[in-house]
């Protein structure tokens, strides 16, 4: 072993050490994630993502078929083989079923709010350690999207974006403490910073601060956005009030929100990338 | 003739990893694979960590930081900080492995389960706790200890896969008397 710190080889991992040490310095000073030939592995990996995000998916609408079916077989044993023959046919047209209802609600927006350019795309990337499920799309630069544009799905926002690639980009929900979002709670006009709490996000809830404290506000009351900030359009719906209650400090209160999306299992989402509001 | 196939075999083995590899970064990223309660298994850490007590210190460390490098991809996290983590215990496992410990499954089991706390323990640090979020000790028990099981989980197949190829590519060196 004393050999090897004198060889060649422990030379070339010092110089690999320090390529990434400045890698890593880079990317830090720029406020990126990623410095560019990580950005340029990150695209090549996309194609592949795509593959088997869309196999997974498959696999996934098979199983609960699967399921169903076993229903049917107790109730109804002769058409078993006819249902099983459907079954393949089922998943494809759940699959392109699933398709047409994303570009029916985006052409929805699109009618309702002409000047809103949407860009639909598909999450192909979750990684085991995003606490507050931060996905990656199989959109980017490349599709006109850029960091900080909206993220919604036809229920409600999902979150923003945080980092492009060409033909990617990773996207932060908004049960990410670092995603904040003014908002209203539509019946009472009260107005707060919707956002990630480290506690709430595990029962996927997050957190609207700076309620006034004589706020009306109550369970079941729905709140929306309010566009200040330019960031996300007005007028988005965001997810419901489950409680509200005194902020520790005493000097407002914060309202438990429970988001329309469920985000942890959001498969496909729009992107706002340009609007006038 | 012979250096020839002498070089396309050890080309092989190094191609199988790095086909390992990138198996094991769209496994670890595709959305609901292997997803239990919201926990899902990272798949390179435990490659990275077989091919280096297999391999030694030197392509260790290599297959460390490639495999720290796209888990960096994955996990949005910024460039190099589980290359850097991860080149530096692929070489110390190597050189345990190499100076101190057997190579068994059980002693590959305790080195995954001690990196992977090592990893989990500074990406909470320094992504969680350092920015002042609330929760971590909660976040720890209901996110990063499930992962860290499931982890523990397919370390094992992943071990016996590297130890395969390894295998298969060692008895055809030896069949050139390497």
């Amino acid at each position: 072993m004393k050999d090897f710190f004198s060889s060649v080889k422990f030379k070339v991992l010092l110089v690999v050490l320090v390529l990434l040490a400045g890698v890593m310095t880079y990317a830090a000073a720029n406020d990126r994630l990623t410095a560019a030939p990580q950005e340029l592995l990150g695209a090549a990996m996309v194609p592949l993502q795509r593959i088997t995000a869309g196999i997974s998916s498959a696999v996934e609408g098979f199983v609960d078929k699967y399921v169903r079916i076993d229903q049917i077989i107790a109730e109804n044993e002769e058409l078993t083989a006819e249902n099983a023959a459907l079954r393949e046919q089922m998943v494809d047209y759940d699959l392109i079923k699933r398709e047409v209802e994303q570009l029916r609600q985006a052409w929805e927006i699109k009618e309702e709010f002409p000047d809103r350019q949407i860009v639909n795309a598909n999450v192909i990337g979750r990684d085991p350690l995003e606490k507050y499920y931060a996905f990656t799309i199989d959109k980017g630069s490349r599709h006109g999207i850029e960091v900080k544009d909206c993220v919604i799905t036809a229920s409600g926002i999902v979150g923003r974006v945080i980092e492009v690639g060409p033909n990617y980009a990773k996207v932060a929900t908004i049960l990410d403490p670092s995603v904040s979002v003014g908002c209203m709670v539509s019946r009472t006009g009260d107005i707060g910073l919707v956002g990630g709490d480290g506690a709430l996000a595990m029962d996927k809830y997050c957190a609207m601060t700076l309620l006034p404290r004589d706020t009306l506000a109550a369970a079941g009351d729905e709140v929306i956005t309010t566009g200040e900030g330019g960031v996300f359009p007005k007028q988005l719906a965001v997810g419901r009030v489950v409680e509200v209650k005194l902020e520790p400090s005493g000097k407002s209160m914060v309202a438990v929100i429970e988001p329309y999306e469920d985000i942890e299992s959001v498969r496909t989402v729009m992107v706002i990338t340009e609007f006038t509001e | 003739m012979d250096s020839q196939k002498l070089a396309l075999l050890r080309a092989g083995r190094q191609l199988c990893y790095a086909a390992l590899l990138v198996g094991c970064y769209l496994m670890q990223t595709t959305p609901g694979f292997l997803t239990f309660f919201g926990a899902k298994p990272i798949f390179l850490l435990p490659l990275a960590l077989a091919i280096a007590a297999r391999e030694g210190v030197f392509p260790g460390a290599l297959w460390g930081a490639a495999a720290g490098l796209l888990w960096d991809i994955s996990s949005g996290r910024t460039s190099g900080f589980f290359a850097i983590q991860l080149m530096a215990i692929c070489f110390g496992v190597a050189a345990l492995v190499a100076l101190y410990l057997r190579g068994s499954a059980a002693n590959g089991l305790l080195l995954c389960a001690g990196a992977g706390l090592l990893l989990l323990g500074n990406d909470l640090l320094f992504h969680y706790l350092l920015h002042g979020y609330t929760g971590v000790g909660a976040l720890f028990l209901r996110s990063s200890l499930p992962t860290l099981i499931l982890t523990l989980i397919v370390c094992l197949p992943l071990r016996w896969l590297v130890n395969r190829i390894a295998d298969r590519f060692d008895r055809a060196l030896d069949a050139f008397g390497e």
